[in-house]
């Protein structure tokens, strides 16, 4: 119902979707520059096993013990994944596809083990329920943005090379293996922070679509990122909105908008040849 | 060594003399060239890349295509070959037929780089492949087929390693390999796109061998290098390639220091008017 | 000869475990079935560099689901393959297409058409939901539920797995000199572009088929971890794919077997594990005889293949 528009709950899960967006759009724009959007769809199936750890450890679905499961399990996916890829006759793609699948059904089958009892539900971890986004996952989700601005700032104008030019980077001596894993587990906080209101698979849209979309048309470095926050803020609001009036999923119908957004064609977009070019140049 | 197209020395049936695999195919004209390509144009991704090549191969013609990085060796190639799928202008024939109907007598040598060398094949089976233009693509290998690749494979000095994994080979041995393979095709021409990357000085001595050999038994060769002194040795003609065909012919009259100076130098005349 | 002793011992243990299950017979018939399937598609997929095709394809399979069962309400399990079939190779074509604009950025387009599907499969799912419909049939096929194999399902499935292995089979030698060397294929003439849209096809189909068993998200790891297991071994080309196959089936008893002795342990997921285990021993067996050995430099950043 439209009207719902004036009810409180209402409000609570606006700022829930939209924080988690942000998140997910500042942490999204280096994975998708450094082309590992599929180690992101790998994180975010590993947060699985991460969040019944986590849950088996705390009794208890959220707080730091959450993020400190999420962000281990996502640490060991990384680790993984590297170490499967060193070997001759492993392809990268299969080293990726090798290390998330085993550690979901993993998480698979110590939800339907051990949380019986508990609201893990396997509907809600993967399409997430922002209706019923807890206060703590609020301070969560701030603490997470936060630390994502952090990063940024402290990475400086060297992290923003190191994504364009790794190679390069390197030889200038900056820390390229670090700026790498450490964004990587900031990846698995944000999705930590994120799977309440979206859901582990969805958290991955939300990740990787502002970034593509924003890439379409921005030309400066700070460009990227403001039209990444505003092309998710855009799908966000839609979609949350069109959600309570179709009565459908929320976190599904933020999706499909932030596609739409992405599949438009943008006519004030100047025909760069590479983007990287531009903002280097 | 023994060269291939040479025939095979009395090994009954399954020989195929020199005669069959080289000499120009009569079903196409006899008089015409092996290659003649006219006003070749091809535009990729709003760039002119290459721009009205004309030249003609004829049997016994080993040529070089020599230029710098980005002069459109490999995609005059491949507008050859059909590979590309657009963007090519001009006529190309090959015995007086097209690409499609003359492919099997053309051997293509692909960059070594542009193969999966972790694939679980053998040796032998990758020179198999060379047979698989001559048969209908659900009949398996015959008798003859095996035959041809044996002696493919003594061609290049890897019979013992016939069974070995390709991805257990040297830079050199994978070269040999699909060298082997183009040699079983028993083809008319050649074509090689730079084969002597990353090779040793054994390899790269056998490769010039065997297409010199090619050439005396009347078959010809395409060789893209961009080693300009091996070409001036071991080619009958040259290519001088960038964008336009910058020379034309015999190595020692072609391959002037002027010539060479405006097919590798950047000329600011032609550099503004060719870019977008 | 020694290949089809293997699989008569196989097929002698398998029944000897099973038999004071019979309930459990045609779950764990299909559970072999689709191990082997995709253990057998697997190989080329790898080759090729489309392991997390499998993974697109899987969640690209939903909102077709979803949508027939929003406007058709529960129905029988056959009537969802034709749905998810097309629905997956919708999402391929998608891929395909935005492969080609953005030719560099591959893994980004996976990741958007994969996560994009399933936003759309969640708001169909929703909406079928408030119709008040049934029993999730969508959730059987999201998670898999082995338990509601049915003979009929059985059947149904070995029929479309020799069809898709036929497939494939039949144009086994093209097909791999296709991805073995794509340029010097498409010189001699082979249509490389249609063998492996075939090869596409088949996989879709083997992804639909393999729902029911191990759910969306775990068809991938069927299709990837057997495959790249015999790959390991660095064996010739049929011995990779024996190994395979049989590394898949080997897999998919000894899931079946867990699930039977150990309640509230699905099928499919316990299918999975025992793929990794096997994997991980043949990752640690291969790496102490040093057959394996290393690349000579580390793979980072490293995009799959794009489609078409």
């Amino acid at each position: 119902m439209l009207a719902d528009i004036y009810e409180p709950w209402f409000w609570r899960m606006l700022a829930a979707a939209l924080l988690s967006a942000w998140l997910c759009a500042l942490v999204g724009v280096p994975l998708y520059l450094r082309r590992r959007s599929m180690v992101a769809d790998a994180l975010a199936h590993t947060a699985l096993p991460g969040i019944v750890l986590a849950y088996l450890v705390s009794a208890q679905l959220g707080g730091w013990v959450l993020v400190g499961g999420v962000a281990l399990t996502g640490w060991v996916t990384v680790l993984l994944v590297d170490r499967l890829s060193a070997r001759r006759g492993v392809r990268s793609d299969a080293a990726i596809g090798v290390a998330f699948t085993g550690l979901f059904a993993l998480g698979v089958v110590l939800v339907s083990t051990l949380g019986r009892d508990a609201h893990l539900s396997l509907s809600c971890l993967l399409f997430g329920d922002m209706m019923g986004v807890r206060d703590a996952s609020f301070l969560l989700m701030g603490s997470a943005l936060l630390l994502a601005l952090g990063g940024y700032v402290l990475g400086g104008a060297g992290f923003c090379l190191a994504l364009f030019d790794p190679l390069g980077a390197r030889v200038m001596g900056l820390p390229t293996r670090a700026y790498d894993q450490g964004w990587m587990v900031l990846t698995a906080v944000a999705i930590a922070a994120s799977f309440e209101a979206v859901g582990v698979v969805l958290v991955l849209a939300l990740v990787v679509l502002p970034a593509a979309t924003a890439h379409q048309h921005a030309t400066s470095w700070a460009g990227l990122i403001l039209a990444a926050l505003g092309w998710s803020t855009l799908a966000t609001l839609a979609g949350v909105v069109l959600a309570l009036w179709w009565d459908v999923s929320t976190a599904g119908m933020v999706v499909c908008v932030a596609l739409l957004l992405y599949a438009l064609p943008k006519p004030w977009s100047q025909p760069v040849v590479n983007a990287a070019d531009a903002v280097l140049g | 060594m023994r060269p291939a197209g040479q025939g095979d020395r009395g090994r009954g049936s399954e020989a195929t003399s020199s005669a069959e695999g080289v000499a120009p195919s009569s079903e196409g004209d006899v008089s015409a060239p092996l290659l003649s390509v006219r006003g070749l144009s091809v535009v990729l991704g709003g760039r002119v890349v290459l721009e009205e090549v004309t030249f003609q191969l004829r049997a016994g013609d080993l040529m070089g295509v020599v230029g710098p990085n980005g002069a459109g060796k490999t995609t005059l190639l491949q507008a050859l070959l059909g590979l590309l799928d657009t963007g090519v202008e001009g006529d190309v024939r090959f015995g007086g037929q097209p690409f499609s109907v003359a492919r099997r007598r053309v051997a293509f040598v692909p960059q070594r780089s542009a193969v999966d060398w972790d694939f679980p094949v053998t040796v032998r089976d990758v020179v198999l492949q060379g047979r698989v233009v001559h048969r209908p693509w659900w009949r398996s290998a015959s008798r003859e087929d095996g035959a041809v690749v044996d002696q493919a494979l003594a061609d290049v000095g890897m019979s013992s390693l016939a069974s070995r994994m390709i991805s257990d080979l040297s830079g050199g041995q994978q070269q040999r390999v699909f060298l082997a393979r183009a040699l079983a095709q028993r083809p008319e021409i050649f074509v090689l796109d730079e084969p002597m990357t990353g090779v040793d000085a054994a390899t790269e001595g056998l490769v010039w061998q065997i297409l010199e050999a090619h050439r005396a038994a009347g078959g010809a060769s395409l060789v893209v290098h961009h080693g300009v002194e091996a070409v001036r040795r071991h080619a009958s003609r040259v290519l001088l390639l960038n964008r336009r065909v910058r020379g034309l012919g015999a190595p020692r009259p072609t391959l002037t220091l002027e010539a060479l100076a405006e097919t590798y130098g950047v000329d600011w005349r032609d550099h503004a008017a060719g870019t977008p | 000869m020694s290949a089809w002793a293997g699989a008569g011992a196989f097929l002698g243990v398998g029944w000897g475990v099973f038999r004071d299950y019979p309930f459990t017979l045609w779950s764990s018939l299909t559970a072999v079935l689709v191990g082997v399937l995709c253990a057998y598609l697997g190989v080329y997929l790898v080759l090729r560099r489309w392991s997390l095709l499998g993974d697109v394809l899987g969640h690209a399979a939903l909102p077709g689901i979803a949508a027939l069962w929003w406007g058709a309400g529960a129905l029988a399990w056959w009537w969802y393959l034709p749905a998810a079939w097309v629905s997956a190779l919708a999402a391929v074509v998608v891929l395909a297409w935005m492969s080609r604009r953005a030719k560099d950025r591959a893994d980004a387009s996976m990741a958007i058409v994969l996560a994009g599907s399933f936003g759309l499969g969640a708001v169909l799912w929703s909406r079928g939901q408030r119709a008040g419909h049934g029993p999730s049939a969508v959730q059987d096929m999201l998670f898999g539920n082995a338990a509601a194999v049915t003979e009929a399902q059985a059947w149904g499935t070995l029929g479309m797995v020799m069809v898709c292995i036929a497939a494939v089979a039949l144009c086994h030698r093209p097909l791999a000199l296709a991805l073995f060397d794509p340029s010097y294929a498409r010189v001699i003439g082979l249509p490389v572009q249609r063998l492996e849209g075939l090869l596409l096809l088949v996989v879709a189909l083997a992804v639909v088929v393999s729902l029911p068993m191990v759910g969306v998200v775990l068809v991938a790891a069927m299709l990837v971890l057997p495959a790249q297991a015999a790959l390991l071994l660095r064996w010739r080309w049929r011995a990779t794919l024996v190994a395979s196959v049989a590394l898949g089936a080997l897999a998919a008893l000894a899931g079946a077997w867990a699930s039977i002795r150990w309640a509230g342990v699905a099928t499919g997921p316990a299918m999975v594990i025992a793929a990794s285990v096997l994997f991980a021993g043949l990752w640690w067996w291969t790496g102490r005889t040093s057959r394996g050995g290393s690349s000579p430099v580390p793979v980072q950043g490293q995009e799959p293949s794009h489609v078409g």
